[in-house]
């Protein structure tokens, strides 16, 4: 059943690589306004998730519906409301900063003018439009990282989905990111956060999803996950994620 | 259109600075004309100078080599990282291909282009034809970049091919005396030596400079706006998304 406010709407997806099951009947709804925390140890299914619904990996089984409709793999209308920042640095180290924003902008279809205002808004939000003329090779990790953030959202998405943003970058650039997830929040941009920082999810989400094995094994709003998962008001997010999932090693996603 | 656009300046970009096709379109066609020119001086008829002849074989020669380039094209966003992002936006596969492929064709062709100039200014080659001449190197780019971006795009095994897809060009380029002359008195052996398109090219090449006859010429370049359309559309009919953004890179 379609849910009437959902921006995205997955439903018992599945996928399977020869005989191994990644996804296994996840589903879950993003409205508007929501920032959930995609939580999950290593071969959860949170990235292969985050592919199917932007069509980068076919799907087995399952629907994708976004603002109600039906999604394909190749449903350029989502993808044009949509931003995704890739695990990698996904930039073009030949280019500098203003060319890899412009670039990406240029694949929403917006036109030479319209393009200047965007770039520079989205280099200007993540604190780099000093640094527009410098190559990414010459960036810090956190630069790199705010510029991958910068070329994701320069279509003004309504979902913005982020898969580990923040991976080994300093402090200082981590909270300036996490200023920046937040502003975007407030400007109404639904966001999809995958993370293994216990603390991000904390700070940042006011909703948890959590998967393992390819299955949902947790849905809920923060208070109510916390309350329903707290063995004692002193258990962490990390302790009730341990409990929930295992302390098992995980070496495969 | 904004998306065309935008991948067609990304490719011209990364064509333009790309250090391997302008020494393999430019330094290598030049240099090779001039040591082969001088090596064979004497040892062509009266009409047409070790020079000249070099010039008009080793450009199209040269072209086809190309094809490397213009299938490593084709990974470059696998090798960048970025072939995921890139298909996480509006963008489709039609545009993809299509902007690899013209790219490859304006520096394929813009470099043969370059060394054709260069061989008339300093070897004397004739100006007859000169625009249906030029048209042809363009449209041959176009059936060398069409190809290259289907080998690029849509087959596997991606490091095997650019290793030996060199061997069958230069087999053809030998048959075609891009190196030396070929012939022969035997009717098989001339069948044989008849089967490398690049021996069809360079005959329609001499005809059109030294005879003024374009016939020839531009029967070859329809055949390679064929071919060159039809790679594009396989390259678009099999492209996979997968393949794209991961690739069969060196490290996989």
């Amino acid at each position: 059943m379609i849910e009437r406010n959902a921006l995205l709407q997955v439903e018992e997806l599945y996928k399977s690589y020869g005989e191994k099951k990644v996804v296994d009947g996840v589903g879950f709804v993003v409205e508007r306004g929501d920032i959930i925390g995609v939580l999950g140890p290593n071969g959860a299914g949170k990235t292969t998730t985050i592919r199917m619904i932007t069509g980068v990996e076919g799907v087995s089984q399952g629907r994708i519906f976004f603002e109600g409709k039906e999604q394909t793999r190749n449903n350029r209308k989502m993808l044009q409301q949509i931003g995704v920042v890739p695990q990698d640095i996904a930039v073009y180290s030949d280019m500098n900063a203003y060319d890899n924003v412009d670039f990406f902008c240029s694949l929403y279809g917006y036109g030479k003018k319209e393009r200047r205002k965007r770039v520079q808004e989205a280099l200007e939000f993540v604190g780099l439009w000093e640094h527009r003329k410098e190559r990414p090779d010459q960036f810090s990790g956190g630069m790199k990282r705010r510029l991958n953030i910068a070329c994701s959202i320069t279509n003004d998405p309504e979902l913005l989905i982020m898969d580990e943003p923040t991976v080994g970058i300093d402090p200082q650039s981590r909270n300036h990111i996490m200023d920046t997830i937040r502003t975007l929040h407030q400007r109404g941009t639904a966001i999809l956060y995958v993370s293994h920082y216990m603390e991000e999810i904390e700070a940042l989400c006011n909703r948890i999803l959590l998967l393992d094995h390819g299955r949902v094994l947790a849905d809920e709003g923060k208070e109510q996950f916390m309350n329903k998962y707290q063995e004692t008001s002193e258990d962490s997010l990390e302790e009730i994620f341990l409990r929930l999932t295992g302390t098992a090693l995980r070496d495969q996603e | 259109m904004e998306r065309f656009y935008g991948l067609l300046r990304r490719n011209l970009k990364r064509r333009m600075t790309d250090g391997f096709a302008f020494g393999y379109n430019i330094v290598f066609p030049l240099v090779l004309i001039g040591v082969l020119g001088v090596l064979l001086r004497g040892s062509f008829p009266e009409q047409i100078t070790s020079y000249q002849y070099y010039a008009v074989v080793m450009i199209p020669f040269c072209t086809c080599m190309g094809v490397v380039t213009i299938m490593y094209a084709g990974k470059e966003d696998a090798f960048a990282k970025t072939g995921e992002r890139v298909m996480m936006t509006p963008v489709s596969k039609v545009e993809i291909v299509s902007t690899k492929v013209f790219a490859g064709t304006l520096i394929l062709g813009g470099c043969a282009c370059l060394v054709y100039a260069v061989a008339r200014g300093f070897f004397g080659l004739p100006g007859e034809g000169m625009a249906e001449i030029l048209l042809f190197y363009f449209l041959l780019s176009f059936a060398v970049s069409g190809v290259g971006t289907f080998l690029g795009i849509a087959m596997k095994n991606f490091m095997v091919l650019k290793n030996v897809v060199t061997i069958p060009i230069s087999i053809l380029g030998v048959m075609a005396g891009v190196f030396f002359r070929v012939g022969s008195s035997s009717l098989v052996v001339e069948r044989i030596l008849s089967c490398s398109f690049l021996r069809w090219g360079n005959k329609a090449l001499f005809l059109a400079m030294y005879d003024g006859d374009g016939t020839l010429l531009r029967r070859i370049s329809v055949i390679c706006v064929c071919i060159g359309s039809i790679s594009m559309l396989g390259a678009v009919k099999r492209f996979r998304k997968e393949e794209y953004i991961y690739g069969d890179l060196p490290s996989a």
